[in-house]
């Protein structure tokens, strides 16, 4: 309609997209929100079915550390699931960085842990070779890979134009999802087992969704 | 009819609906928009097919634009996605094809800020755009892009390769 030269390649194509267009549903965010709230809420279920709730979980001997570690995870994973969300819907200048603030403020946990790791080796030692550490690397691994897939449908369903960084969100959303489920039934409150362990989780995830996601959402 | 964002944004709005009129409008509407984008952006042959890949990127993800957001920055970050794609292919194969030096007419600067691909290149390392721009945009051969530059071919090769990376994780960071 713009050009006044005799119809070109141009045209047919685009005269062929308006006779194949059907009308589509604009992509809905809620839909994958609430399957996400409903998989973790499962998660949550089997942690503490199989393993069991950790000594005091709502009693009055509520341990601070306890209340820092859900709250650190609980917000790095609401952030790093609305990031993700987001990664659908693309748009020059409408990028967010809160997800990297988030992730600094988590990554107090391990910074801190190393701190005190240097100034008792002994207890270091003691933290680092707990049987425990393995089982809270594959659950929190198993679940939050659970909490990957209405992530990954939803970027396939949108248009992610950064796939790399999308799929590091996807790991740290859903290693951070699976290491809240897991730490209800996690009973060590030391900060070095908290930064070591739960670290590890989460940068594996982390690591796992940059390298994998992006393959299975790139259009 | 022009393509202003309010004008464009009802016509997707309603191309989401359905309505094959509207559809045909918009995508009349911003295919010249984004050749205007493109023409500084790519090899001259390469324009065409770079407009039609991201219309028919428009097409296939039109679902993912929420109507209550603006158009043009979903278009932008569409386009720019499909360029970078295209560079990053194109850096794959070895064209070294000759053409002429089209003009491009006046008045489109606010245009071309708004889709942001000199911003981008800004971006970069001087030596990587020029690379890329050597290489890519103006179609030159290693050899010929090391002359120009005063750069070696392996490091022109490496500076196309760090900053075409660099591009791709950039697309939808700069504000």
């Amino acid at each position: 309609m713009v050009e006044s030269s005799p119809p070109t390649r141009l045209d047919a194509l685009l005269d062929q997209l308006a006779t194949d267009l059907e009308p589509v549903k604009p992509l809905d965010d809620r839909p994958t929100a609430l399957v996400l709230a409903g998989l973790f809420a499962a998660a949550v279920a089997l942690v503490l079915a199989w393993l069991g709730p950790r000594p005091g979980l709502l009693g009055e001997d509520v341990q601070p550390m306890f209340m820092l570690r859900s709250g650190t995870l609980a917000v790095l994973a609401v952030v790093c699931v609305a990031a993700v969300v987001a990664q659908a819907h693309p748009g020059v200048g409408r990028n967010s960085q809160g997800w990297k603030v988030a992730a600094a403020m988590a990554a107090l946990f391990p910074l801190v842990g190393a701190v005190v790791a240097f100034t008792d080796p002994a207890h270091a030692r003691a933290m680092m070779m707990m049987p425990t550490g393995w089982q809270c690397l594959r659950m929190s691994l198993m679940t939050g890979t659970l909490c990957a897939v209405p992530m990954v449908l939803h970027l396939r369903r949108g248009a992610p134009v950064a796939p790399e960084r999308a799929g590091l969100l996807v790991g740290l959303a859903s290693g951070s999802l699976g290491a809240l489920a897991y730490n209800l039934h996690c009973p060590f409150d030391s900060v070095v087992y908290i930064g070591l362990w739960y670290g590890v989780a989460i940068a594996v995830a982390a690591v796992a969704g940059r390298l994998v996601v992006p393959r299975l959402i790139r259009w | 009819m022009t393509s202003d964002e309010a004008t464009l944004a009802r016509l997707m709005r309603e191309s989401q609906g359905g309505n094959a009129q509207a559809y045909r409008q918009l995508l009349g509407l911003a295919a010249p928009l984004l050749q205007r984008w493109f023409r500084r952006k790519v090899a001259p042959h390469e324009l065409d097919d770079l407009v039609q890949d991201t219309l028919l990127a428009v097409h296939q993800r039109r679902a993912s634009w929420d109507p209550a957001r603006p158009f043009l920055p979903w278009l932008a970050a569409i386009a720019r996605y499909r360029w970078v794609d295209r560079l990053r292919r194109s850096a794959l194969r070895n064209h070294d094809a000759l053409f002429d030096d089209i003009s491009v007419e006046s008045g489109e600067s606010a245009l071309i800020g708004r889709l942001g691909c000199d911003r981008l290149l800004a971006l970069l390392p001087a030596g990587q755009a020029a690379a890329i721009r050597a290489m890519k945009i103006d179609g030159l051969s290693v050899t010929e892009a090391a002359a120009q530059l005063g750069q070696s071919e392996s490091m022109v090769k490496v500076n196309v390769h760090r900053g075409l990376k660099k591009l791709a994780a950039m697309v939808d960071e700069d504000a």
